[in-house]
């Protein structure tokens, strides 16, 4: 008796124990979910956010949002797995790179089929509305935004100004080189009157900004079309003149104390290195308002010394981010009618960029968005300022600072860059998976030693050239030519 | 003699059924997923699922193997694990002697606390520290023993080997110490004044009372670190140095390197592939180590 009795406590002990971690099922008589997955680089959202977020949607469409911010980081890993384990997800952006293999592994729709419930994005975009397009796979819709990407120095206008320089004092191109031997000056300068900080810094040198100069084909320039992609000719980059330059350039920078020590070790951004008061100057990749956004990212007013001029309009730039519809979705009509409406929407895009109207920013009398009484960057509850990100950031407001005509400046920009001779191409590289990874590693090894001059060129650049081909870059670049060619013919 | 086992398996029953979803829960979470091993000879696609994606042979183990890294990779991750085995045991032991000497109970609390607190701090905020010390222009070395003649720590693989084995043996040692001291503190007292009695000193107390009760426990703690011979704590590898590409060759590691190569999403087949081989050798190397211990010592081994 009494260890029948024992024995029926431990088991529903036991039982209790697990069930416990059982949940109740959900009620599916509410509105359709739309899960949004987005590129997270201001914040996280807030709660009267989402509320205003769903409030629109409601209102609008007769839908919910569930807003899903992915940092760039977590893209690389949390993506990957809600693709795969099915979780519910319905619309998400995608990287260029993975076009082929999300494609195979089904994870995303195809677009083409839903065109109907897309026009007004084709509105939109006109012909560029299919560059996404795969064979007869539409990956998705590009967003709103500079389709090249020219390279661009900040620096701190305060010490820029006080040691006595201008911007017209620069004149460098992605050809001609000389130009650096002033960047060379200033940085003399800096140094000498504000030891305390370390004049360039940050996480990108010339060398690493593959999307300014050349085609890097979809990935990281592993086989490349040079001169802005200007030919039809793959060629390896890292053995050209004009990379070999850039690292001769760099490596004077660090050896003679004008960059970081600590460069190839450092993850901050630049933009992170300027707030803290550690550096006077980073690279980046630059657009039409580049000025404001930096200023309000470090906190200092910048001026921006242009050093490539427009990069050519490629494929891995103008898709560099699609919108895609997730195969997870479980209502795909309604998913699109959502996406075809985040285009349109002025307030959607306002929302996500600048927050909850009243609370977060308000609008001025010229007409453009600024922050409200009392509020600055430090107190806003939310401000996300990456308007690269949004499908349409302007349908929207322009941030203050801008000038209200910004999306007429960015599509004049658009007109004026390129277009590579392989804009439209997309490589599949699941033949040379193998050789890929073993690429990237190497890459990964190499690349910011070279690219701020940690190593010496002379050494550094052949042992680097070196393991890219034993890692198999010559298969590589046969592989892109050969899929070039075939497409050129086809055109 | 029948109803005396039925007694016993009446009285041990509540204890058995309390097994039940423990053993459950290992079941689903340890067991079943095994039959994903497949995926390391598949490419896999999200639609066709584990079981109808297509075949692809060894493909999937090339990036492993046939690149030039391979060398380095296996190299670092056997030799790293097998000198952290050999010195993390070797000091702790003797961490674990010493503070059983230790006579007040109170600073024996004190000293075990202390000596796990590295144990439970994650791997990023170590990294922070060791760069605290090794920064070029900001770090404690540098600007203090060598203000004269700086080193660039994360450039020069030389001094790797040991700042890897010191700060896993740091952050490591505890944990080790502890089951070592569990094991210690149940010798008979009366064998060490015995042994003082037949003229025995400190160290040879150590060598002939310590070191053999010890034994099963280092056999224990061997064998599960020899199973785990081809993992590597991630966080060591890639933190600490920083992911600083000057000393890849020093500090690349099979799970690193699978990181670093498969950075691009679709590479399932690819990381199922290196999983299945850490994974399979562990256990063949588990097996044989085990089957040596059993030969010289049959109670010792772990099964």
């Amino acid at each position: 008796m009494k260890h029948i009795r024992k024995t029926l406590v431990a088991a529903t002990a036991a039982t209790a124990i697990v069930l416990s971690g059982c949940s109740a099922p959900a009620d599916d008589s509410t509105p359709y979910e739309v899960n949004f997955a987005y590129l997270n680089i201001g914040g996280a959202p807030t709660q009267e956010l989402k509320d205003a977020v769903n409030e629109l949607a409601m209102d609008e469409l007769g839908m919910t949002v569930n807003l899903i911010p992915i940092s760039f980081s977590d893209y690389f890993t949390k993506l990957p797995l809600m693709l795969a384990s099915g979780d519910p997800l319905d619309i998400t952006f995608v990287f260029s790179q993975d076009f082929p293999t999300f494609i195979n592994s089904q994870y995303i729709v195809n677009a083409n089929d839903y065109a109907d419930q897309t026009k007004d994005i084709y509105g939109l975009f006109g012909e560029d509305a299919g560059v996404g397009q795969i064979g007869d796979f539409l990956v998705g819709f590009p967003t709103v935004k500079e389709l090249s990407s020219p390279t661009g120095l900040v620096v701190r206008k305060d010490i820029f100004d006080e040691l006595g320089y201008s911007v017209d004092d620069f004149d460098i191109t992605a050809e001609d080189t000389s130009g650096y031997d002033k960047i060379t000056e200033l940085f003399a300068d800096v140094k000498a009157a504000h030891p305390e900080m370390t004049p360039y810094d940050g996480t990108f040198s010339m060398g690493m900004q593959v999307f300014s100069y050349i085609d890097p084909l979809g990935d990281s320039g592993y086989g490349a079309l040079e001169d802005k992609g200007q030919t039809t000719k793959v060629t390896n980059w890292f053995e050209s003149d004009q990379y070999r330059e850039f690292a001769e350039i760099n490596r004077e920078w660090f050896t003679k104390g004008y960059t970081s020590q600590d460069v190839a070790v450092n993850q901050d951004e630049g933009q992170v290195k300027m707030k803290a008061g550690n550096t006077f100057s980073f690279m980046t990749f630059t657009k039409p308002d580049s000025a404001p956004e930096k200023a309000s990212q470090t906190g200092y007013e910048v001026e921006i010394i242009p050093l490539s001029g427009y990069g050519p309009k490629s494929t891995s730039g103008s898709t560099a981010g699609l919108l895609s519809v997730a195969n997870n979705a479980k209502d795909k009509d309604k998913a699109f009618e959502f996406l075809n409406w985040a285009y349109t929407s002025g307030e959607f895009n306002d929302l996500l960029n600048w927050g909850v109207e009243g609370v977060d920013w308000v609008e001025t009398e010229d007409g453009v968005a600024g922050y409200p009484e009392g509020k600055d960057p430090a107190s806003v509850g939310y401000h996300n300022g990456a308007g690269f990100i949004l499908p349409n950031q302007f349908a929207g407001h322009v941030w203050s600072g801008s000038p209200a005509n910004l999306g007429d400046q960015y599509a004049a920009a658009n007109e004026e860059a390129k277009a590579s001779k392989a804009y439209g191409f997309l490589f599949d590289g699941t033949s040379v998976s193998g050789e890929l990874a073993q690429l990237n590693a190497v890459y990964e090894q190499y690349k910011k030693q070279i690219s701020f001059g940690v190593l010496d060129p002379d050494k550094g650049l052949k042992e680097f050239n070196d393991a890219m081909y034993a890692a198999g870059l010559q298969t590589v670049i046969d592989e892109k030519q050969r899929q070039l060619d075939e497409w050129l013919d086809a055109k | 003699m029948k109803r005396r086992s039925t007694t016993r398996l009446r009285s041990f029953l509540p204890v058995y059924i309390l097994l039940i979803p423990g053993m459950l829960y290992l079941l689903v979470n340890n067991y079943i997923p095994m039959v994903g091993i497949i995926s390391a000879f598949k490419r896999i696609n999200v639609n066709d699922g584990i079981f109808f994606s297509p075949w692809n042979g060894l493909e999937n183990f090339r990036y492993l193997f046939l690149s030039g890294a391979a060398g380095d990779i296996f190299r670092n991750t056997l030799l790293y694990n097998t000198a952290f085995i050999v010195v993390t045991t070797v000091v702790a032991i003797a961490l674990a002697v010493l503070i059983n000497d230790v006579a007040s109970t109170k600073l024996k609390k004190l000293y075990q606390s202390a000596i796990l607190l590295p144990f439970t701090l994650s791997m990023v905020v170590v990294s922070y520290v060791v760069f605290g010390f090794l920064s070029h222009e900001n770090g404690l070395l540098n600007n203090t023993l060598l203000e004269s003649d700086p080193i660039q720590w994360y450039s020069e693989g030389q001094y790797w080997p040991a700042i890897l084995i010191i700060v896993n043996l740091w952050k490591t040692v505890g944990y080790s110490t502890l089951l070592f001291l569990a094991a210690l503190v149940g010798v008979d007292r009366s064998l060490y004044e015995a042994s003082s009695l037949d003229g025995a000193n400190r160290w040879q107390q150590v060598l002939t009372i310590d070191l053999p009760n010890l034994f099963p426990t280092i056999v224990t703690l061997t064998l599960l670190a020899v199973g785990r011979i081809f993992y590597s704590d991630f966080g060591l590898f890639y933190q600490v140095p920083r992911n600083s590409g000057a000393i890849f060759d020093v500090t690349t590691t099979i799970d690193t390197y699978v990181y670093r190569a498969l950075i691009s999403a679709g590479g399932i087949g690819q990381s199922a592939a290196a999983g299945f081989f850490q994974a399979v050798i562990g256990f063949v190397l588990v097996l044989s180590v085990n089957a040596a211990v059993r030969k010289y010592q049959r109670s010792s081994a772990l099964f």
